[in-house]
């Protein structure tokens, strides 16, 4: 019930953009990876990525570069 | 390619190991992990913050003692948690299902948060892939279509099937 409500209040002080495309996680307008400026502050789940070589989940989702991405963009 | 199935067959297979963190502060515990681990060097492949997961972070490594050794001066990060999990149990987390899940066409909910907080409704329409659902609020004198987020509702009876 309180998940919504506190998740929100979270992202509030998040400066962080998830972009609609590769799901990255950016401070600008633009995602720097796939160009893309459709970028949303409406994400939820984090996720590191280290080393993309070597990760299972980076094998997963498909991802191929280290950095922040979000599970779950809307 | 030829040199990244051979990396392939020299990886150890990683496991998940879950460390306890202070409740709200996940992602900062995620970062200084992986700042750390780049740092240092340290085996440490991914770092996963599932929402639905609330004081636990999950780490991508192949040994307990890298994942402890790791968050030693790391602040907000508690403990590792005894026993590992494989790639597949945590596979779930990674593509989260729509939060209009299990709520259909002509349910009773009660909004719990928004101008409408506490007021109920009979759900009249769902947009899975807007995650949005259209709702009538049932104390209204007119029926009002209203169109709220899918988190926002609480699912108080299911749609009676005559």
């Amino acid at each position: 019930m309180v998940k919504g409500k506190d998740s929100r209040a979270r992202k509030k002080g998040s400066n962080l953009k998830a972009c609609r495309e590769c799901h990255s996680l950016v401070e600008g307008d633009v995602c720097p990876m796939c160009q893309s400026s459709s970028l949303s502050e409406d994400w939820s789940g984090y996720l590191v990525i280290v080393d993309p070589l070597k990760s299972e989940i980076a094998k997963l989702m498909g991802i191929k570069r280290p950095g922040k991405f979000a599970l779950k963009v809307r | 390619m030829a040199q990244e199935q051979q990396m392939q067959a020299e990886t150890p297979t990683a496991s998940v190991f879950a460390v306890k963190t202070t409740a709200n502060q996940e992602r900062s515990v995620a970062n200084l992990i992986a700042m750390v681990a780049r740092k240092e060097g340290y085996d440490i492949r991914s770092i996963l913050v599932p929402e639905e997961l609330k004081g636990y972070v999950l780490v991508e490594s192949p040994m307990h003692e890298i994942v402890e050794h790791t968050i030693q001066n790391i602040p907000h990060a508690k403990a590792v948690v005894k026993g590992a999990s494989s790639i597949a149990e945590v596979q779930h987390f990674l593509a989260p299902k729509p939060v209009v899940t299990g709520i259909s066409e002509g349910d009773i909910v009660e909004l719990i948060s928004g101008p409408f907080k506490g007021e109920r409704a009979r759900v009249k329409r769902v947009d899975e892939t807007k995650e949005e659902i259209t709702v009538e609020l049932s104390e209204a004198m007119v029926p009002i279509p209203v169109t709220v987020r899918g988190d926002i509702v609480r699912v108080l009876s299911k749609e009676e099937t005559r």
